[in-house]
């Protein structure tokens, strides 16, 4: 009788534990009933167990129709159970795809910016070197620490040069937008670094002090590239406004205070683009002095400038410093215009003496100039040049060539270790024996020496006794550096000379020595009764 | 006789057997071949589905009982078949009233 389970499916967890018994039993009671009625009939059992399957059909397949009929709901449940969990298997699967793509698309984003701070910090280096490479910039009033700053993602220019009164590090935000970011700019200010506001929306006031710096040659020509800075009677800088609708061309502060600044486009790849492309600022935060590098037809402005006297000082990387002083009045809108010289470039000036007659074979009169760069005076601006010393010049009296040169002029003395010394032989040739100046306007002032050639009682040589003198002359003289080489050709007036002798001839000795009591060298300058400076 | 009208007739017939007293599977199909006179040649294992059916529609209330030894499924009318049983007896007989009013018509006209 088991028989009639056999075709049924392996038991489930979730079958009535009696299912298949009750099947079993329900049908065995029916064949049994039928096998009994049949072999009554028959009396044969075969031919009644036959009958009755013929009567009855095939009781597995009726089994299994109960079985199927009493778990279908079951196995329907099962099944759309089943159904939904893989649904949400595929739903889960989904979305940990999305979440892995989208991971993904963020960890590329995150290697993208990675690699793009990289590049800005490549850019600051490569701006930070350019700028090193303009001329001169140590002596630009900045002590030459321009250093980029990764941390802030900015560039920070320290020092202040000790002539403008010492201020310290300041700061010039801003690191470089790598090529490809957002619009194109080529600086992006880094915020953050110095400190924001300042915002958009704020009214400000007009600004009561209007900076223009133009150029020497066409006042009408705003100048470019220079530092600027407003200075109070104690030295102090004066915040420059910083919104002002588009006075500062490139700057885009919009809110973003001291720190906003974004360049424009071009300009070696990044380079700030704008009029006023950094900032340096005093150590209260306030942007005091302004690195204009393109023209601004409307100034530099300043806003909420007290009564008082200003200097404003304008410095141009090739070393012109021009200083203005000037007064704000109450309730006066200033406008100060800064007229600045033509930019000063390196002059290699050969100088040429002049020839002299000589007094006495045992003297030698020899001519010598002191060339000094002298303060130059445009409108109201007096400008300076840096690093431009004076220079001493000897020449050989006889051909007219340069000797000696000493620089800075002054007392040529072995404790000076500043002072350069250079002396020419006759086996120099005359090109090399040139000074090395800055184009401009330079004063030449006369001095001459008389050198007593010592000897020994047997002849030798023993060397020279120089005194230095001059003459009640005018012998102040101007010439002009010209940009490149140039050549500057020394006379003396016949007066001159005629007056050279008489005063050389004072200095002689009337009992001259084979070997003077006393050497002294560069002596004063002797007066008009001096008869011997040297003591002999 | 065709099938589908025998099947839709078959589970009145069995809600009627059972309606006279609590019955079982054999019994059942003895008194339908019993009372049709043979007409409905069924086969008796096909009944059991029929009356599983029945009993999950709740119109039949099953028990068992030991006979002989033997356990024995017996099944009766619950208060829902007996309901479902005159309804289907009332539309069996005006289906056939309306179906013997065509054929007598046809016939008295032949």
């Amino acid at each position: 009788m088991h028989d009639l389970l056999a075709d049924l499916p392996a038991p489930r967890d979730d079958e009535p534990a009696s299912l298949r018994q009750d099947i079993l039993d329900e049908l065995s009671d029916h064949l049994s009933c039928a096998f009994h009625r049949e072999l009554v009939k028959s009396g044969d059992e075969q031919t009644a167990k036959e009958r009755v399957l013929d009567r009855f059909g095939d009781p597995r397949r009726i089994a299994l129709q109960l079985w199927f009929q009493a778990m279908w709901s079951r196995i329907m449940l099962q099944r759309v159970s089943l159904g939904l969990q893989g649904l949400l298997v595929v739903g889960v699967l989904a979305v940990a795809f999305l979440m892995f793509r989208v991971l993904d698309a963020q960890s590329r984003q995150q290697a993208d910016w990675q690699r793009l701070q990289a590049q800005s910090a490549s850019n600051q280096q490569m701006l930070a070197q350019l700028l090193q490479r303009l001329p001169e910039p140590p002596n630009f009033g900045m002590s030459g620490a321009m250093e980029a700053s990764p941390d802030a993602g900015g560039m920070s220019m320290g020092g202040y040069d000790a002539e403008y009164g010492g201020e310290g590090m300041a700061g010039m935000p801003g690191g470089m937008g790598a090529p490809g970011m957002a619009g194109g700019a080529g600086m992006v200010m880094g915020a953050g670094m110095m400190p924001g506001g300042g915002g958009a929306g704020k009214p400000q006031p007009p600004p009561n002090l209007i900076v223009h710096v133009v150029q020497g040659n066409d006042k009408d020509a705003p100048a470019q590239g220079y530092i600027l800075e407003v200075q109070n009677e104690n030295g102090q800088g004066i915040p420059v406004a910083l919104e002002n609708d588009g006075g500062y061309g490139g700057m885009s502060g919009g809110g973003s205070g001291y720190g906003g600044m974004s360049g424009g486009e071009g300009g070696m790849g990044g380079m700030p683009g704008g009029g006023v492309s950094g900032l340096s600022f005093a150590r209260d935060g306030r942007p005091v002095r302004a690195w204009v590098d393109q023209p601004q037809p409307k100034g530099t402005q300043y806003r909420n400038v007290p009564p008082g006297r200003y200097t404003a000082i304008v410095e141009f990387p090739d070393g012109r410093v021009g200083k203005q002083r000037f007064a704000v009045l109450p309730k006066e809108v200033k406008t100060v215009s800064v007229v600045s010289p033509p930019a000063v470039e390196p002059s290699l000036v050969t100088i040429v003496g002049p020839k002299l007659e000589q007094i006495d074979p045992a003297f030698e009169i020899r001519a010598g100039v002191t060339i000094t760069r002298a303060p130059q005076k445009l409108d109201n601006t007096e400008w300076t040049v840096k690093e431009t010393p004076s220079w001493e010049v000897w020449f050989d009296p006889a051909t007219g060539q340069t000797t000696s040169l000493y620089s800075p002029a002054g007392p040529h003395s072995r404790d000076n270790p500043r002072q350069r010394s250079l002396t020419f032989d006759a086996s120099d040739p005359p090109d090399t024996r040139f000074v090395s100046l800055k184009s401009g306007e330079y004063r030449v002032d006369w001095k001459f020496q008389l050198v007593h050639k010592v000897t020994s009682s047997s002849g030798n040589s023993m060397g020279n006794v120089k005194t230095e003198f001059t003459v009640d002359q005018p012998t102040s003289m101007t010439f002009t550096a010209t940009p490149g080489t140039d050549t500057w050709t020394l006379t003396t007036p016949e007066a001159l000379q005629e007056k050279l002798k008489t005063y050389a001839k004072d200095l002689v000795p009337q009992d001259t020595p084979s070997t003077p009591a006393t050497a002294p060298t560069n002596a004063e300058p002797p007066t008009s009764d001096a008869k011997n400076p040297l003591g002999f | 006789m065709d099938s589908r009208l025998l099947w839709g007739a078959v589970e009145m017939l069995i809600l009627e057997v059972v309606s006279h007293a609590p019955t079982y599977g054999y019994e059942i199909a003895q008194t339908v071949a019993q009372h049709s006179q043979g007409y409905f040649d069924l086969k008796e294992g096909s009944l059991y589905p029929a009356l599983h059916r029945l009993e999950q529609q709740q119109l039949l209330q099953s028990f068992w009982q030991e006979v002989d030894g033997r356990r024995r499924k017996y099944y009766k009318l619950s208060t829902a078949g007996r309901k479902a049983l005159t309804a289907k007896k009332s539309a069996w007989r005006a289906f056939s009233q309306g179906v013997e009013g065509v054929l007598g018509a046809q016939m008295a006209e032949g």
